[in-house]
């Protein structure tokens, strides 16, 4: 896949593996600027490994990756001045009080939004003086919200955000979420189960089974082009189970 | 930098409980002497030492369990992505988490120590803080490997075994091949570079193990196994590398020759024959170990004696020498526990003397002498002595007797044991009367043979003659009210060979016998005075008497010919300055003529024990070291040639 200009997100023949099993076997995909991208997949598929090499966190076995033009892994210090991650467990240091990662993160950013963070925390109703570790699972993945959007990112990066969250936190971290979306204009990668939050949030949709992309475009020609194929409007959830188990679909 | 002192910051604020931890274990310290068994302690020292345990207790625990955990402790459970999401350079967290680790391993223990340290009890535990010093130096290796072997556990990674391997090969290593030699044979060496071994090692375990630990976390990130593989696989290496280079480096400035010699402070010459034991200090990219060369002057061959270490005596006929020396291997500790004997007249296919007898000991003699043709041996401790038959390596005779305070000691070739011992307890310079104990050949104690009384309480240095080996002398100094008397009297039987008066205005010094019928003696102005003079006493009274410029003291041998005698001089110009110089004298006459400054005759400086000297004519009576580093001979037309070591 060439990279066009605009593309936030560019990979090209991603390879990865984890001794002799291979997680990735040949990604490419490209995210535009400004688009809602989602990826989904089963578990184990290597979503999240995905979402670790477009982090720097991980480096690829082969391929090559470009986020905001940078190569990650070289670079991953000044990328994440501009991208925003919302891991799948929140990983916050679990002995300290919001305050002070609320401070630890103010000195980190650039460009900092020391009023939006506090406004976001009195909203989700997280306390300063509270430790991580006495917060809820919902309010933990709030309180990472508030502090990822308040270092206001060109990029956001979401694993599977909603992991363990009952029906009213993700309903508010989707709410959130499309409010910051209509307010910026961030670009926003994403990987999930919850195909019913992927289908009102993204633009764009990539399908990842057996470590390779096995469908990806916009939701819109997706359906399109499975609506007519089963001959029946068709959900993204339909679309998911027909490329994952393809007998179940028909 | 900005992001690696924000995350120092963030780590030192996490963990600040522990400061107060720590001050609060220093302020119980205070209150040890409490304790009801202490109570016959002196209260400071037992603060002192409780608040230095505690602070070395919290030192250890602070490195290895906090500070390695702080290096390694998100990685391990799964909390890095958190660190790396920041925009933090990978190696920028790796600075801040490691100078967050040595802050609270260096701070901790010394809020431990402030409450003593104001109490004022610092003094009572200087041996305490000795350790806690050498303790400081290796926070940082303490805190790279506790990151190291915590980061290769958790990921089950088979490179922890690696590691562990490597960690204790490099640790046998050095302490066999670095710190042992280090502290046996250049503990005493001076210069800048002396604690250099020592220092490097905690150097180098850091720069392996905190370069694993930050290699790991550069090339690893998230990735615990392969953190682990790159961190652990970068210690092995670095700690294979320095390790190597650490003992190379080590083995050849240690590795010193004759020509490296830059201070000759002992120097034994064989009675008879060409050979000579020197010691002194040797220089090496600018360390200077202590060392020890057995030379053949002749043949300008010569041996390091590695690992002597204590006394060193020559047989009366110069064939044998015995010499202390440390058993290989035996680690770091100090300790001589054996006593080679060599025959310098056999030479082995490299050309150098063979070993003809190893013996063991059990604890380390404070001398060794050799029997008139080296087939006995005495050993002396501070309460028994020992005496040993070379030729089959074992003990003939273990004698319980003070024969460390003996004034003179020797062995015959049966065994048989003379002891000049002070009677009434007093030391050798306190000593006004003298008893000759004889050990008979295979006698199971000393019997009283002879003694001396009124000598004079200033002269009481004892000699064998060095001539004739058969006849031992012994020389004192008496004041029997008729003014000072040298006496010369046969050591077996106490029969006076003959006396002469000395000049009673000035007090005689040091008694140096050339023979069984010249003795050079040295008078004094006062006790411990300048030398004002020199005097030759013969069987017919003083020959000669010659003044000299106040010397600090003067030392004096047999000469290149038996006419002649050679006088070194030892002059102190000022505090810590001395200058030396040699005359060889006339024996008739008492002539002097210069021989040269800053040389001075090779044989020691110090007078007690000393053995036989060099006989007249003998390659020991022509050696001199020039400049006290510069072993040179006297040739026959009177000039002084460097000797020429292969």
């Amino acid at each position: 896949m060439h990279e066009r200009r605009g593309d936030d997100v560019v990979v090209e023949e991603l390879r990865c593996s984890f001794g002799r099993r291979i997680v990735l076997d040949g990604i490419s995909l490209a995210v535009p600027a400004g688009s809602v991208f989602a990826l989904l997949g089963q578990n184990g598929e290597g979503k999240t490994t995905l979402v670790r090499c477009l982090l720097g966190q991980l480096r690829p076995g082969a391929g090559r990756i470009s986020v905001l033009g940078r190569d990650p892994w070289r670079r991953r210090a000044v990328l994440m001045e501009e991208v925003g991650v919302v891991p799948e467990t929140p990983d916050l240091p679990p002995s300290r009080r919001v305050g002070e990662i609320l401070r630890f993160w103010a000195g980190l950013y650039p460009r900092w939004q020391d009023e939006a963070a506090g406004e976001r925390l009195e909203r989700f109703g997280i306390g300063l003086k509270r430790r991580v570790a006495e917060l809820s699972r919902g309010h933990k993945a709030q309180l990472i919200l508030a502090l990822v959007l308040a270092a206001a990112p060109r990029l956001l990066v979401l694993d599977d955000p909603t992991l363990g969250l009952d029906v009213l936190a993700r309903r508010e971290l989707h709410e959130e979420l499309i409010g910051e979306l209509a307010e910026r204009g961030t670009t926003v990668f994403l990987t999930s189960h919850d195909l019913d939050g992927v289908e009102r949030l993204a633009d764009r949709v990539a399908i990842l089974a057996g470590g390779r992309i096995v469908a990806g475009g916009t939701t819109e020609e997706l359906k399109r082009e499975w609506g007519d194929r089963l001959a029946r409007p068709v959900s993204l959830e339909d679309i998911f189970i027909g490329l994952v188990r393809p007998g179940e679909a028909a | 930098m900005r992001g690696a002192l924000h995350l120092l910051w963030f780590e030192l604020s996490e963990r600040r409980a522990l400061f107060a931890a720590s001050l609060f274990l220093g302020l119980l310290a205070l209150t040890a002497p409490l304790l009801p068994v202490y109570r016959h302690w002196s209260a400071g020292d037992v603060r002192g030492v409780a608040a230095f345990a505690a602070a070395g207790a919290f030192l250890l625990f602070a490195a290895v369990g906090v500070g390695s955990g702080i290096l390694t402790g998100a990685l391990s459970s799964g909390r890095e992505g958190f660190y790396l999401a920041r925009p933090v350079g990978t190696l920028a967290l790796w600075v801040g988490r490691v100078g967050a680790a040595m802050v609270i391993s260096l701070l901790a223990p010394a809020l431990t120590l402030l409450p003593v340290g104001i109490a004022g009890a610092w003094r009572a535990a200087d041996s305490v803080r000795t350790g806690g010093v050498m303790l400081l130096l290796f926070v940082p290796a303490l805190i790279g490997g506790g990151a190291l072997l915590r980061l290769t556990a958790r990921a089950r990674s088979l490179w922890l075994a690696a590691l562990v391997v490597a960690m204790v090969l490099a640790a046998v290593a050095q302490l066999r091949l670095v710190v042992g030699p280090a502290i046996r044979f250049c503990g005493l060496a001076s210069g800048g570079l002396r604690l250099a071994p020592f220092l490097a090692i905690p150097v180098l375990w850091a720069l392996a193990l905190l370069a694993g630990s930050a290699v790991a976390a550069v090339r690893g990130r998230i990735d615990l196994e392969r953190a682990a593989r790159w961190g652990a696989g970068t210690a092995v290496l670095l700690l294979a590398i320095l390790t190597s280079l650490l003992v190379a480096g080590f083995l050849w400035v240690s590795a010193v020759t004759p020509h490296d010699l830059v201070d000759i402070y002992g120097l034994q010459s064989a009675p008879a024959g060409p050979w000579v034991v020197l010691s002194g200090r040797a220089s090496r990219g600018g360390f200077q170990p202590r060392v020890d060369f057995l030379a053949n002057v002749r043949k300008g061959r010569w041996e390091r004696l590695d690992r002597r270490w204590g006394p060193v005596s020559f047989s009366g006929d110069g064939r044998f020498l015995a010499f202390g020396e440390v058993e290989p291997g035996a680690g770091p500790r100090v300790r001589m526990n054996r006593v080679r004997v060599l025959d310098l007249s056999a030479e082995g296919t490299d050309g150098l003397p063979v070993t003809v007898r190893t013996l063991p000991m059990d604890q380390t003699p404070h001398r060794a002498v050799l029997s008139p043709h080296g087939t006995g041996l005495l050993t002396i401790f501070g309460d028994h002595f020992t005496v040993w038959d070379v030729a089959s390596g074992r003990p003939v005779a273990r004698v319980r007797e003070s024969a460390g305070k003996s004034l003179l000691a020797e062995v015959d070739d049966d065994g048989g044991v003379w002891l000049v011992l002070p009677v009434g307890g007093m030391g050798d310079r306190g000593a006004r009367v003298l008893e000759v104990r004889h050990l008979p050949p295979g006698g199971r104690q000393t019997v009283a043979a002879w003694r001396v009384e009124g000598l004079d309480p200033g002269v009481s240095v004892l000699y064998p003659a060095g001539e004739g080996v058969e006849e031992v002398i012994a020389l004192f100094v008496r004041d029997a009210g008729e003014g000072r008397r040298l006496m010369v009297r046969r050591l077996r039987t106490g029969e006076e060979l003959w006396s002469a008066a000395l000049d009673d205005a000035l007090t005689p010094g040091e008694v140096l016998p050339l023979n069984a019928r010249q003795v050079l003696v040295t008078l004094r102005r006062g006790r411990h005075g300048p030398v004002a003079a020199v005097e030759l006493a013969t069987p017919g009274g003083i020959r000669w008497r010659r003044a000299l410029q106040a010397a600090g003291f003067a030392m004096a041998t047999p000469g290149p010919t038996p006419s002649r005698v050679v006088l070194g001089i030892n002059r102190h110009l000022g505090p810590g300055r001395w200058k030396q110089h040699t005359e060889l004298l006339d024996l008739a006459t008492g002539e002097g003529v210069l021989l040269g400054d800053d040389i001075y005759p090779a044989i020691p400086w110090w007078f007690s024990f000393r053995g036989c000297p060099p006989r007249a004519g003998s390659w020991g009576s022509r050696l001199f070291v020039r400049n006290h580093r510069e072993l040179v001979l006297l040739g026959k037309d009177g000039t002084l040639e460097p000797l020429p070591f292969r």
